[in-house]
Formats: C-alpha cells, structure tokens, sequence
C-alpha cells in the first residue's frame, strides 16, 4: 500500500516550487501557489514595481510597507545576524557587478565544472565591515522600514525559506505534505510518514546521498544553476560579502536540515560561504551534507544512509 | 357478444396509467440527474488532474512496494 499523494507543481521566484498534499484537501495546493505567486510580487528585486522595488528606491527614509515585506525583511537580518554577517541581504550592488542584474531564469548555466577550473584561489568568505544589514531599522509597531541611504535589499534565498514556512503554517493540517521550493523544503504533517530525501549531485546529476526525514525542513544551496561566464572568467551569485566579488571556498553544495525552511536556508548558504572545515561543523547540530570541488560528499551530524532524521 | 368496461375499471385504468406515467417521468428524471452528475464528477476530475497528478510511488529494490512510503523527494541547487 502506497500514500496518495496530489502532486502540485509551478514556477516562482525563478524556481520550480512543488507541493504534495493530501487528495482530500487538494485545493489548498492551490491557495500555496497563490501565497507563492503574492510572496513573489512583493519581494522580487527584478521588478523596480515590487513593494521591494520600491522600498529600495527610497533608501534613507522611513517607507511603510506591508506586514509581508515587513516579515521577509526581518527574516534576512536574522539571517544575517545568525550568519555572522555571511548571508548579507545589502550585497546587491555586490550582486549586480557580478553580472546578476536581471533575473537569470530560463537561461542555460555556464559548465560549473568548467568555472571550477578557472576559478581563483579558494579561501572562505568573510563577512563585509562594516555591516550595512545592522543599520537597517525595522519597527514592527509602525510597519516601518528605514534603509541606510544607498543601500539596497536583496531578499534571495531567505525569502524562498521564509515562503516555504508559510505554506507549511498553512498545510499544517494536513496529515502529510511536502512544500519544495526550488530545494528549499518543508517536510510535515499530523501524522508524518519517514520521507527518502535525495541530495541532487552538481556535477553529474545523480544522487549524491539520501537520507530519510518524518518532519522538518531542508535546504540546498550552490554554485550550479546561477553560474555564468564573463568576459574574466565565470561568476556565480553566492557572493563573499567581505571582498564583494563571488566566493570560491571549496564547496560547490551545501544541504542542511533544521527545523525551518529559513533556518535550513541560512545554514546551508552559511556553510557553503565558510568552506568545507568550517562548514561540515556548522551542518553538525541538525545534519547536514558538504560537496566539494572534487564531487565528494561530506556528511555532517547525524546524517547517514538509511537514518531516520526529524529536523525539528 | 359485447363486454362494456364499468365505471369503476375506467377509474382504475386511468389510475393505473396514471401511475406508469409518473413512475416513467420519475425514472426519466433519475436518469437525466444520474447523466448530469456523472458528467459533472467526470468535468471536475478533469480540472482536478490538470492541476494535480498522483506523485510516484516509492518502490523497493525488490521491485515491491513498501508499505505507507510516501514519494521521495530532491532537493538541489536552485
């Protein structure tokens, strides 16, 4: 006997978003796309129209913005202040030198293997300083936001996290479900069934691992899918905030587990930017998976094969 | 030789025809609703599937199902 699952699928945030659901309650499959699609028009940087958009423009002043935008910006700076700084929402400019003006979605990325061996030394990111994200002032009493003067948001992966726990506050009644949001995922339910999670290799496709998760969340972040060349060598959108120019510490893939789809998020980019020693100890509290320049795996934590793991 | 219907069998052939008439037309509606609805359901799956198909099934390497598996998932770099 196998659980039915209605399986879901779109794409947001320039990503393929996934949700299983139990059949009986299959509609809210559809108000998790409309969250999705909400969550999207609010908080993309591409779009000058997005509340983001314009909350960037008007840098050194108080805006008032929606408790969305409100909730997706504080989320970063906990990111960032739970990084060390590492995963820093104000790299934009960064970001935008790099080469990622404009949304990279539908076009093909640049052979990582081939950036690999053009790539500079590797050495770990460090965090920028000083820190612009700690100027940024949030007052939740007034749904007020004041950005530095000539500073600029990019809310990235931490909204993808923060999105991916919102569908799941929303499904929490289901028995069973699953929200993937471009491998950002929530893994729950009221009766939760053991899930066989597989951790895509970057270089050739395959399973790098697999492991089995009841309930919790998981993350993967990596250097394979917005990659590109430029007229210098290639550039990636992981950006080492503490030089601005996109990191090259050894690690091409982080998977983390944890309790939230934002928490899993900021500890896999984190690990990533930290390198393969520093990195593996992070992932060691909730478990977790390195890989390297070489194609090879570092498990972390309790993450085995075949182990039952419940992230939260 | 001649047979004349009484009274009371016109009353009773009338009442039975009667009866074939509203037992036909209740049958007939039946019917027609039964079509309505099967048609109904059949529209609505159809909507349904456009938006949602069953996920995979987990299956063991021997080629059986495991019990109660929910379908794997896999996560990547976005």
């Amino acid at each position: 006997m196998t659980v039915a699952e209605h399986d879901h699928r779109f794409h947001v945030f320039g990503t393929d978003v996934r949700v299983l659901v139990d059949p009986a309650q299959r509609m809210d499959a559809l108000r998790v796309h409309a969250l999705f699609r909400r969550l999207h028009r609010a908080l993309t940087r591409f779009d000058a129209g997005s509340e983001l958009g314009l909350l960037n423009a008007r840098a050194g002043g108080d805006v008032v913005v929606s408790p969305m935008l409100l909730r997706a910006v504080d989320a970063a700076l906990w990111a960032a202040r739970s990084s060390d700084g590492l995963v820093d929402p104000t790299i934009l400019d960064d970001l935008e030198r790099a080469g990622y003006a404009g949304s990279r979605d539908g076009q093909a990325p640049a052979p990582l293997a081939d950036a690999l061996r053009a790539a500079p030394d590797r050495r770990p990111a460090a965090p920028r300083r000083p820190a612009r994200w700690m100027d940024v002032a949030v007052d939740a009493a007034q749904n007020a936001i004041r950005l530095p003067a000539g500073v600029r948001l990019d809310l990235g992966g931490t909204a993808k996290g923060l999105s991916a726990d919102l569908a799941a506050q929303l499904l929490a009644r289901h028995s069973t479900f699953v929200v993937d949001a471009g491998g950002d995922m929530r893994i729950g339910g009221t009766h939760p069934a053991p899930r066989v999670v597989h951790i895509q290799h970057p270089l050739h496709d395959q399973v790098a691992h697999s492991f089995v998760v009841t309930a919790g969340a998981v993350a993967t972040s990596g250097l394979r899918t917005r990659i590109w060349r430029t007229d210098h060598g290639y550039s990636h959108h992981l950006i080492d905030p503490g030089r601005g120019t996109p990191a090259w510490t050894g690690v091409i893939q982080a998977t983390a587990l944890a309790p939230t789809a934002l928490e899993a998020e900021t500890l896999a980019k984190t690990a990533l930017l930290r390198g393969p020693r520093a990195g593996r100890e992070l992932l060691a509290r909730h478990g977790g998976a390195l890989i390297l320049d070489d194609g090879s795996v570092l498990l972390a934590g309790g993450l085995t094969a075949n182990a039952t793991r419940t992230a939260a | 030789m001649t047979s004349r219907a009484t009274p009371a069998t016109h009353r009773l052939s009338l009442a039975a025809t009667v009866l074939r008439l509203a037992a036909i037309a209740m049958v007939a509606a039946v019917l027609v609703w039964s079509v309505m609805f099967a048609d109904l359901l059949h529209k609505h799956s159809d909507s349904a599937a456009a938006l949602a198909q069953p996920s995979g099934q987990l299956t063991a390497p021997d080629g059986g199902q495991r019990a109660q598996a929910p379908a794997p998932v896999t996560t990547r770099t976005s």
